[in-house]
């Protein structure tokens, strides 16, 4: 039975422009394409929400971003991981140059590892210069210069390995009390939601 | 009606501007997270983000870790300016 065209006069108009192009087996229900092309969504521009549509669609963006961020939370351990390594840096300056050359590779080698280990623990990745990150990111930067600087006037003096100890037991602390604290920044939830009327 | 200036239609749509929300709080995110948080199937979000990555707002890569194998979408330059206008625009409707 073949199916004629019934409905609107731009549903018609679509009907027969798709049984033209054959985009559409022979017979095929008007009603069916109509639905079809409903569902398709429209290229035309929709009109700008109204303010509470627009509330709406704030506090939504602001909802969806603080589901995310709640995602950067990776275990405490990871950030004493990040301490000890760096503990290991200010460490290498008193060590003998084959350990000290040892040291230095396991750092950079451990950088590469916690930055991916980030990514497997949280599912997210999060750019530790941006403006939120910054201070955090120079601040553990200058702390393991601190420790390098320390270890290295240290390694000539008779308490040197003491000293080293120290400076690499006080970078590792507080890189991941810094850590933690950075963590906790970045999981904050945004004030900027407001309620709708 | 007149568009607001800086109002993209494309990311207005309730899941793209909950998507774009996301990834502009981080660098990436992976597929798994994205799919969790915004509570839709597979096909749904990846409709989203070849809608997203038509229009160049969004870079998709495929990254290994620990022999496990992630799917991290990030926003791009432009994809950060539109959705900051988009926002910003909202912001100028909604009057604040």
């Amino acid at each position: 039975m073949r199916c004629r065209p019934r409905g609107h006069a731009a549903e018609q108009e679509t009907y027969k422009l798709a049984m033209t192009r054959n985009l559409v087996p022979k017979g095929f229900p008007m009603w069916k394409l109509a639905a079809s092309i409903a569902c398709m969504g429209t290229n035309k521009q929709p009109d700008d929400p109204s303010a509470n549509e627009a509330r709406t669609a704030i506090n939504s963006a602001s909802e969806a971003r603080d589901r995310v961020v709640a995602h950067a939370r990776a275990p405490w351990w990871y950030f004493a991981l990040c301490g000890v390594l760096c503990g290991v840096i200010a460490a290498a300056q008193i060590l003998p140059p084959d350990i000290s050359y040892f040291a230095i590779i396991v750092f950079c080698l451990g950088v590469v590892a916690v930055g991916g280990l980030y990514k497997s623990l949280t599912g997210i990745t999060i750019k530790i210069f941006a403006r939120s990150g910054l201070p955090y990111t120079i601040s553990a930067i200058a702390v393991v210069y601190l420790g390098i600087f320390v270890s290295s006037m240290a390694a000539h003096s008779w308490n040197s390995v003491l000293v080293a100890i120290l400076a690499s037991l006080a970078v590792a602390v507080a890189i991941t009390a810094g850590g933690l604290r950075w963590q906790r920044q970045v999981a904050s939830p945004s004030p900027t939601t407001f309620g709708t009327t | 009606m007149k568009t607001v200036e800086g109002f993209d239609p494309i990311i207005h749509s309730p899941i793209r501007l909950r998507l774009c929300a996301m990834l502009f709080a981080v660098e990436s995110a992976t597929f798994t997270v994205l799919r969790e948080e915004l509570e839709v199937a597979d096909s749904v979000l990846s409709k989203h983000i070849s809608a997203l990555r038509v229009v160049g707002f969004v870079q998709v890569s495929k990254s290994s870790v620990n022999s496990r194998t992630f799917t991290d979408i990030r926003l791009t330059k432009s994809g950060r300016t539109a959705y900051s206008a988009h926002i910003g625009a909202l912001r100028a409707i909604a009057g604040e």
